[in-house]
């Protein structure tokens, strides 16, 4: 009874989570293409910078992404994905998808290209947290009185 | 394997990489380039006779090349797009990769290049001394020097030497231009390679504004800039040597007839900035003379890298190097 009241109160917290996730990644994105705009910082410091001061798992994401970036083969295959498993970050999938996009081929472009790519995962992102921000709230209150309702009936046919 | 050269193996993937770490291991003292061109075995440069790097090993594929790149930049393109634009890109370390392929333009400039055919990756190296009979002939005729040696002669390797000399043996001030951080190979703020204990270097500036900044800023006696290539370098010589700034720098040529059919060089000596010409000959022996009105006097005396007493010098002997 109180793990299914549980299950839907972590469930709620796990949606604000991801939201607040949705929102430092946007910002570290934005803040490395304003880097990258006006100075020739190489990936590993990059992300470094890009990452500190955000939630843990999007700092660990970065720091991830910052130490494969400097071993000398880069960082190989579908880095985005491998980060956020690292870092257990709790995305969507469009959103991981948005993530792949940007850091498959980050740091072979020209910098115009790196600003381009990192303007569309912008707006992409930001679709992502406009689409969740109007559900959120009604989600969350769903999520919520799903686990108590669950866990009260339980008590009702336990009694 | 010399310090200098261990990061180089890196650079490669397997197993470009092992046969390159074999050549340094082996060879590293002699080997002056290595060259990876699409579709051809890699090869390395010694003495100007280019050899296969090793014939076992597969054709460098053009995936190669980028991945090279790749890696050289720390994987991050765009952070070293500046001087994609000019063809090269430094390596810590003063080495230098020279890169071929497709230009992709915009707006009437070189944007960056794609599409890599060939690379080239021209080791530096310090040799302390090989500039020992340049410095003595400098030491008994004080004046701004021209070095002057056809491509890959070792220019840029004398005039680190020279500089080194002149701020160690000498005593002087020296500023160094170091447009593309192959003399003195700044990392940090610490050069990598040896330029005396009075030097103070300015990395990654182009020379024409690098020199009017050292003149402003560090009062040097000497000026030392690789490679005059254009009017602007001239015109911002002339205006430091008013200042009373002498200067060591290089210059493309075979021969000191190559300075007059030059138009830059030409400018050169209408203005009268350096006079003494130090000339690398083919066998790398050095023959320094002066520069009379402009042309250099025929009949110079020639020297050995390694290391010259000039009898005469009105001045007494040179100082000894350190030790």
């Amino acid at each position: 009874m109180a793990a299914s009241a549980w299950t839907g109160i972590h469930a709620a917290r796990r949606l604000r989570r991801t939201h607040e996730e949705l929102l430092d990644l946007r910002a570290a994105l934005g803040s490395m293409g304003t880097e990258i705009a006006f100075a020739a910082t190489p990936c590993g410091p990059l992300c470094r910078r890009a990452g500190a001061g955000r939630t843990r798992a999007v700092e660990r994401f970065f720091t991830y992404l910052a130490e494969q970036s400097e071993k000398p083969r880069g960082w190989g295959e579908n880095p985005a994905e491998r980060a956020c498993v690292a870092a257990g970050l709790a995305l969507p999938g469009p959103a991981r998808r948005c993530l792949e996009r940007v850091f498959d081929r980050f740091g072979l472009n020209d910098r115009e290209g790196e600003l381009r790519q990192l303007q569309l995962a912008d707006a992409e992102l930001a679709r992502l947290l406009e689409e969740l921000e109007t559900q959120m709230e009604g989600r969350c209150r769903s999520y919520q009185v799903l686990g108590l309702t669950a866990g009260a009936a339980m008590l009702v046919l336990v009694l | 394997m010399d310090k200098a050269l261990e990061r180089i193996p890196q650079l490669f993937p397997a197993p470009y990489g092992d046969a390159a770490e074999r050549l340094l291991e082996e060879k590293g003292a002699c080997t002056e380039e290595l060259r990876f061109r699409a579709g051809v075995r890699p090869t390395w440069v010694s003495g100007g006779r280019e050899l296969y790097l090793d014939p076992s090993l597969p054709p460098a594929e053009p995936g190669l090349l980028e991945q090279i790149l790749r890696r050289a930049s720390g994987n991050s393109v765009y952070a070293v797009e500046e001087q994609l634009r000019r063809g090269y890109l430094s390596l810590p370390g003063g080495h230098r990769l020279g890169l071929c392929g497709t230009v992709c333009l915009r707006e009437g400039r070189i944007s960056t290049l794609r599409q890599l055919q060939s690379l080239n990756l021209r080791l530096a190296r310090a040799r302390p001394g090989c500039a020992d009979a340049a410095a003595s002939f400098l030491w008994a005729n004080p004046g701004s020097t021209l070095i002057l040696g056809p491509p890959g002669a070792g220019k840029t390797t004398v005039l680190r030497d020279l500089v080194r000399q002149c701020a160690d043996r000498f005593g002087e001030r020296v500023g160094l231009v170091d447009e593309r951080g192959e003399l003195a190979a700044c990392r940090d703020g610490l050069p990598q390679l040896p330029v005396g204990r009075r030097t103070d270097v300015l990395t990654g500036c182009p020379k024409a504004e690098g020199i009017e900044l050292l003149t402003r800023a560090m009062a040097p006696a000497w000026i030392a800039v690789d490679e005059i290539t254009s009017p602007a370098d001239v015109e911002a010589l002339t205006a430091a040597s008013y200042c009373g700034v002498r200067f060591l720098a290089t210059a493309h040529g075979a021969a000191r007839e190559d300075l007059l059919r030059r138009p830059v060089y030409r400018l050169l000596l209408q203005a009268k900035l350096f006079e003494n010409l130090a000339l690398i000959l083919p066998d790398r022996s050095i023959r320094c003379e002066r520069i009379e009105n402009g042309i250099a006097e025929a009949g110079g005396k020639r020297h050995d890298r390694g290391g010259l007493r000039l009898d005469g010098d009105p001045r007494g002997p040179a100082p000894a190097a350190d030790p």
